[in-house]
C-alpha cells in the first residue's frame, strides 16, 4: 500500500469512527428537525423575536438541569440523579428569600451563592455514593425526599420577588438578553470541561470502574469531581429557573427531575453509564420543550389534557424504540442475518 | 500517579474496605448535615405572614355595601383600583380568546371547561363576539404553563383567562401578556400579578361559614380534625384560614390534627384512615374540602367509628348521603361551583373587553347556603354516595346580573354592548 493510499484509509476510518460516535445524536436530532418543521407550520411564532426569547427562557432551565445531571450518568453505574428537581428548588428559594432578607441581591453574589449551593449539596452526594458505595438512584432519592420535604418546610407557600434583574429574564422579548447570554456560557464551559483529561476518567469510570481502579484512576475523587461538575449546572439552572418563575416556590421545580431524566434518555445516554453527550442532552432537553410547544399549537378542545399527555408518551416512546433500533448496530447486524437466514430458507 | 498494592488489585471495586457500621454512621451523618443544613437555611427564611393585601390602595371601601361583605378574610387578593377600568383591546370583536389551566384531571375542571366549550362558546359565538377558544393543559408542570400562556400571547389571543399553578410564579407572563395588550383574566384562585384581573369565590368565607355551621351542629364542643387540599395551593389555604376562623368562635372546640385529603376523596380516606388509628379519643366533627369529603366519610365506617357532622361542598356525592341521612348535618355550603366559576370569569372578560371598566383589581363572590330541602332539585335521580359530580346553582343565582353590575364603572348586558 502506498502511503497516499493509507493516509486516505485512515482518514476514512477517522470519519467513520467519528460518524459511529455520533449515532446517539442521531434520534434526538431527527426529532428535533421534525418537530421544528411542524412548529414552523403550525406555530410559525416561534421563529418571531418574541417566540424565540420565550422559547429561550422557557427550554433553558430544563436544557441546563439535564446537562448537569449528564455527568452523573457518565460516571454510572445507574447514574440517575432523581434529587435535581427539589435542588433547584431549594436554590430558587435561597436565592429569592434567603440572599434577598441579607440585602444580597446583586448579580454576582447571586450567580456565587447558586452555584455555591449547588456545587455543595452535589459533593455531599457524590461523597456518600463514592466512600461509602451506595447506589447513585439510592442516595438521589433520598435527597429528593429529605430536599422536598425540606423545601415546603422553609416555604409553604410559593411567595416573595427574584432580584428585578432577575426576574426581568421571563418577560424577555429579545434574544439578546441574558437568555441567551447565560445558556451560552454554560455551553462552552461544559465544551472546555468535557476536553479535560479529568472528564475523560469519568467516561473511563462510567464504562468500567475496574478498569479504571487498575488504571490508576482515583474512583472516589472522580466520581465527586463528577458531581462537582454537576453542582455547577445545577446552580446555573437554578438561576434560569428562577429568572422563569420571578419567585420563590416551594413544589414546582420537583417536575424537573422527571423532565430532565427523559431529555437525558431521549438525548441518548447509557443510565448503564460511561456514554453520555452534553450535546444529546442539550437536543434531549430541547425535543422535551418543543413536544410540549408543538402540542400546544393544536387545539384539542374539551379533551386537551389527555390528548396532551397521550401525545407526548406516544412521541417519547416512537422516539426511545427508533433510537435503540437506530444505536444498537450489532443488534441490527443480528436481526439482519437472522432475517436474511430465514428469508433464505 | 498513586501506587497500587497487589491486594488493592484484586480487590473487587464494590468490596472496599470500608466498615459496614461506619458506613451506615457516615450515611447517617451525612443525611443529617443535609437535613441540619437544610433546616439553617430555613431558619434564615423564618416563616412569613402571608402580606396583608388589605393596603392603603384598597377599594373596597368605595365599592356598594352589598359587595364589601364579599372581602371579609381576604389577605392574598390585589385590592387596588383595577388596572383595565379603561381598558380597550388591540382590535374589535370577534375576539380570540385563550385558556390556559393548570390542569384538567379531576371533575371540577371538567365541569368548568364543559361550561366553557359547550355553553358559553357557542352564545358568544353566534353574537359574534367570540371568534374561538384556544384550550392549553399544563398539567401542573409550572414552566409548561408560562410557555403555554406566552405562546397564546404570541398566538394572537385579545384575552387569557388561566386557572394558576402557583401564586406568584406566572407573574412574569402575565406581564407578557401585559405588555402585549392581552387582557389577563385569573379564575378560581388568585395570582400577585398587578396585571391580572381575578375572578373567584372568596374560599376563606365560604370556610369560615362551613366551620360556623358545624360548631353549632357540635353545640359548640368536641374535638375536630381537619382535612386540607393541596396544602401548598393558594385556595386550600384560604378555605383553612376560614375553617379555622371559624372554629375559633366556640371555645369548646379544639382542633386535634390536620391532614392532606390532596382534593382526591381516595388520598382524604387514607389520610383519615392513618390519623383515626393514632387518635384513639373522641371525634366530634371533621372540616373537609371537597373533593375529600366522602373519602373522610368512608374512613369513619372502615375505622367503625361514629359518622360525625362534616363539611361537604358542592359534590354531590356527600350531599347524596346527607339526603338520605337529614340529621348528619344542618347547613352545607356551595364555595366553588365549577361550571358558574367558569361563567363568571368568562363574564367579567367579556364586560372588560367591552370596555365596561371593572371597578376593583379582585373580583370575588359569596359563598351559597344549600339547605336539606334544597337537595331535591339540586339533586338528580340516581345520585350515589360516589357521584362526583358537583351540583350547580343556576348561574344567576350564584351571581346575579345586578351584583355584577355593581363591580363595573359603565356596566352593561354583555350580549348587547353598548355602541
Amino acid at each position: 500500500m502506498t502511503p497516499k493510499a493509507s493516509t486516505v484509509s485512515d482518514a476514512k476510518r477517522s470519519v467513520r469512527r467519528f460518524i459511529s460516535g455520533q449515532r446517539s445524536l442521531l434520534t434526538p436530532s431527527i426529532l428535533f428537525v421534525v418537530l421544528l418543521v411542524i412548529a414552523a407550520l403550525h406555530g410559525p411564532h416561534l421563529f418571531t423575536s418574541d417566540g424565540l426569547a420565550g422559547a429561550l427562557i422557557g427550554a433553558s432551565p430544563l436544557v441546563v438541569a439535564t446537562m448537569a445531571i449528564t455527568p452523573i450518568a457518565i460516571a454510572g453505574p445507574a447514574g440517575v440523579d432523581l434529587s435535581i428537581g427539589p435542588a433547584m428548588t431549594l436554590i430558587n428559594i435561597e436565592i429569592v428569600l434567603g440572599l434577598t432578607k441579607i440585602g444580597f441581591t446583586g448579580p454576582v453574589a447571586v450567580f456565587v451563592f447558586a452555584i455555591g449551593l449547588g456545587v455543595l449539596l452535589q459533593a455531599a452526594m457524590g461523597a456518600l455514593i463514592a466512600v461509602l458505595r451506595v447506589s447513585t438512584v439510592v442516595v438521589t432519592l433520598a435527597v429528593y425526599l429529605v430536599l422536598d420535604g425540606l423545601n415546603t418546610v422553609i416555604l409553604p407557600h410559593a411567595e416573595g420577588a427574584a432580584p428585578a434583574w432577575l426576574s426581568s429574564w421571563g418577560s424577555a422579548s429579545t434574544i439578546f438578553s441574558p437568555v441567551l447570554y447565560v445558556p451560552l456560557a454554560a455551553f462552552v464551559l461544559w465544551a472546555l470541561i468535557s476536553r479535560t483529561t479529568f472528564f475523560r476518567n469519568i467516561r473511563l469510570m462510567g464504562a468500567n470502574d475496574k478498569t479504571a481502579f487498575v488504571s490508576g484512576i482515583p474512583l472516589i475523587s472522580t466520581r465527586i469531581g463528577a458531581h462537582v461538575i454537576a453542582g455547577v449546572f445545577v446552580g446555573i439552572a437554578s438561576l434560569m429557573y428562577t429568572g422563569l418563575i420571578g419567585s420563590a416556590d416551594p413544589t414546582a421545580g420537583a417536575s424537573f427531575t422527571l423532565s430532565a431524566v427523559t431529555a437525558l434518555v431521549i438525548g441518548g445516554a447509557s443510565l448503564g453509564g460511561g456514554h453520555a453527550k452534553g450535546l444529546g442532552s442539550v437536543l434531549g432537553a430541547m425535543d422535551i420543550w418543543l413536544i410540549s410547544y408543538v402540542l400546544s399549537t393544536f387545539n384539542f378542545g374539551l379533551n386537551a389534557s389527555y390528548w396532551v399527555q397521550f401525545t407526548t408518551g406516544a412521541v417519547l416512546v416512537v422516539s426511545l424504540v427508533a433510537g435503540g433500533i437506530l444505536t444498537n448496530a450489532s443488534g441490527n447486524r443480528q436481526w439482519q442475518e437472522k432475517w436474511l437466514l430465514g428469508w433464505g430458507k | 500517579m498513586k501506587k497500587l498494592s497487589a491486594t488493592q488489585h484484586e480487590e473487587k471495586p464494590d468490596q472496599l474496605p470500608i466498615n459496614c457500621s461506619r458506613r451506615s454512621f457516615l450515611q447517617k451523618g451525612v443525611i443529617t448535615g443535609l437535613a441540619v443544613g437544610g433546616s439553617l437555611l430555613g431558619l434564615l427564611n423564618k416563616p412569613r405572614v402571608w402580606a396583608a393585601a388589605a393596603d392603603a390602595e384598597s377599594v373596597v371601601g368605595s365599592l356598594p355595601k352589598e359587595l364589601q361583605q364579599y372581602y371579609e378574610l381576604v389577605t392574598t387578593t390585589p385590592l387596588g383600583p383595577s388596572i383595565y377600568r379603561d381598558f380597550k383591546p388591540k382590535k374589535s370583536a370577534p375576539w380570540l380568546i385563550g385558556y390556559a389551566s393548570s390542569f384538567g384531571g379531576n371533575t371540577w375542571r371538567i365541569g368548568a371547561r364543559t361550561r366553557l366549550q359547550k355553553t358559553l362558546l357557542p352564545k358568544y359565538k353566534a353574537t359574534g363576539l367570540v371568534k374561538d377558544v384556544i384550550t392549553t393543559e399544563a398539567n401542573l408542570d409550572l414552566p409548561k404553563q408560562i410557555q403555554q400562556i406566552r405562546q397564546l400571547v404570541d398566538q394572537g389571543c385579545d384575552a387569557i383567562m388561566t386557572i394558576g399553578a402557583a401564586h406568584t410564579a406566572l407573574d412574569a407572563a402575565i406581564k407578557y401578556a401585559h405588555d402585549h395588550g392581552v387582557l389577563f383574566v385569573a379564575i378560581q384562585g388568585g395570582v400577585s400579578s398587578p396585571y391580572a384581573l381575578q375572578v373567584s369565590g372568596n374560599y376563606a368565607l365560604c370556610g369560615k361559614l362551613q366551620t360556623q355551621a358545624l360548631g353549632k351542629r357540635m353545640g359548640g364542643k368536641g374535638n375536630v380534625l381537619i382535612v386540607q387540599g393541596i396544602p401548598q395551593a393558594q385556595a386550600s389555604g384560604d378555605f383553612q384560614r376560614g375553617h379555622e376562623a371559624g372554629l375559633k368562635e366556640f371555645s369548646g372546640i379544639k382542633i386535634i390534627g390536620a391532614v392532606a385529603g390532596s382534593w382526591v376523596d381516595s388520598v382524604a380516606k387514607t389520610e383519615v384512615l392513618k390519623f383515626l388509628a393514632t387518635h384513639p379519643q373522641r371525634l366530634g366533627g371533621i372540616a373537609t374540602q371537597s373533593p375529600g369529603d366522602i373519602g373522610a366519610l368512608s374512613a369513619l365506617q372502615q375505622a367503625g367509628r361514629p359518622i360525625v357532622p362534616m363539611t361537604p361542598g358542592g359534590e354531590m356525592g356527600p350531599l347524596a348521603y346527607w339526603r338520605d341521612h337529614p340529621d348528619w348535618i344542618d347547613l352545607a355550603y356551595q364555595g366553588w361551583p365549577p361550571g358558574d366559576e367558569m361563567e363568571e370569569g368568562w363574564e367579567v372578560m367579556l364586560r372588560t373587553l367591552e370596555g365596561q371598566g371593572p371597578k376593583i383589581a379582585s373580583i370575588l363572590i359569596g359563598p351559597g347556603p344549600i339547605t336539606h330541602a334544597d337537595l331535591a332539585h339540586l339533586l338528580p335521580p340516581g345520585t350515589t354516595y360516589t357521584s362526583n359530580e358537583w351540583v350547580e346553582p343556576p348561574y344567576e343565582k350564584w351571581f346575579p346580573r345586578k351584583t355584577m353590575d355593581m363591580y363595573f364603572e359603565r356596566p352593561a348586558d354583555p350580549l348587547q354592548p353598548k355602541g
